[in-house]
């Protein structure tokens, strides 16, 4: 993570200085588990992302868990339809604290192009988002770079002393 | 005129005995008409299943596949009758005559019941109940008519003409999450 090659700069000596809560945070931040909620098209581009080519490993995030409760962060790509609504409000509840939103894609942060009576005009009138990602969908680089600024708000949340997104909202 | 001279195509691959059908179906049929070389059978709502028995039993028809039944609400129809306000209408394929055939028949709006095709056909059981989410319309004798792809608490039938295709309201009015914590 690059923090040895900091080690001789810093002191000299081998050892640095911290304070728990942000070397917490920098376990947390370099080892997200996100969860797929995948249901359109911008799952296939979340597919890609987590594969060989594009390989979100690189930021520590490769361990996929399809159960919410050993998950951290969950990646909500697609469209959401009026029934598909309280199964993300129960799945976002059984998730445990702290745990990180990202918004993927059109549909699910603003409605896209359906403005139809059963698909939700964005999912944070009903719960709390961190990260969204314009696009329809989104390249794989877009949900990397939505990895990254999740990574940047835990370690922020961390220097103001705040331990969970969920209390920042 | 050689016998290698063009002629016209003349086959019709979804061709009916016209005859056949107007003495088998009597008075449960109202008209036959023809939609891209598809033949259409006008059926009056209270023959509608004895119909679909007798093309599906009926040597020389034997219309024995059940493709699809749904249905369409006329109401922004130019000359709208609220006597035929819906149109349900079913697909029927014959495996054995290789042959297409559409039936229809009308629902009046003040009663919106159409005769169920599940005794003739299981595969009427879900898409009677998608026809019934989607437009409203009861299907006497099928027996587990309730919403398919809609939630159970919706108050409307979203593909009728009178109902805005921005709802009323359905996606806006979801518990927060602050709330159901």
């Amino acid at each position: 993570m690059g923090l040895e090659t900091k080690l001789p700069r810093l002191t000299g000596e081998g050892f640095i200085t911290t304070k728990v809560n942000e070397l917490i945070a920098w376990g947390r931040k370099n080892s997200l588990w996100p969860y797929p909620f995948g249901t359109a098209c911008c799952a296939i581009e979340m597919m890609a992302t987590l594969s060989s080519r594009y390989d979100m490993a690189r930021f520590g995030a490769e361990v996929i868990r399809f159960s919410p409760r050993q998950s951290d962060l969950i990646i909500v790509s697609g469209r959401i339809s009026l029934k598909m609504m309280p199964v993300l409000l129960q799945i976002y509840s059984q998730v445990p604290e702290p745990k990180w939103v990202i918004s993927m894609g059109a549909c699910c942060s603003t409605g896209g192009v359906f403005n139809t009576y059963p698909q939700i005009q964005g999912i944070d009138q009903f719960m709390p988002v961190d990260v969204y990602i314009p696009g329809c969908p989104p390249r794989p680089e877009s949900l990397i770079d939505a990895l990254v600024h999740i990574q940047k708000q835990i370690e922020s949340d961390a220097k103001a002393h705040k331990f969970t997104s969920a209390a920042a909202n | 005129m050689s016998e290698h001279d063009f002629k016209p195509l003349t086959y019709n691959e979804n061709q009916i005995d016209e005859k056949l059908v107007r003495e088998k179906l009597g008075a449960r049929l109202v008209n036959i008409a023809y939609d891209s070389a598809q033949p259409v059978l006008e059926i009056t709502r209270d023959g509608w299943v004895e119909a679909a028995r007798i093309l599906r039993d009926t040597p020389g028809l034997k219309y024995n596949f059940f493709s699809d039944i749904t249905a369409a609400d006329l109401m922004k129809m130019k000359d709208f009758d609220p006597d035929k306000r819906f149109m349900v209408v079913a697909v029927l394929y014959s495996i054995e005559h290789k042959r297409r055939i559409r039936l229809k028949t009308y629902v009046p709006e003040d009663d919106c019941r159409c005769p169920s095709l599940t005794g003739i056909f299981d595969g009427a059981h879900i898409t009677e109940r998608e026809a019934y989410d989607m437009f409203g319309i009861r299907f006497d004798g099928h027996p587990n008519l309730k919403r398919l792809l809609t939630p159970e608490y919706m108050k409307y039938h979203p593909l009728r003409k009178d109902y805005p295709v921005t709802g009323r309201g359905e996606r806006d009015n979801f518990p927060q999450y602050e709330e159901i914590q």
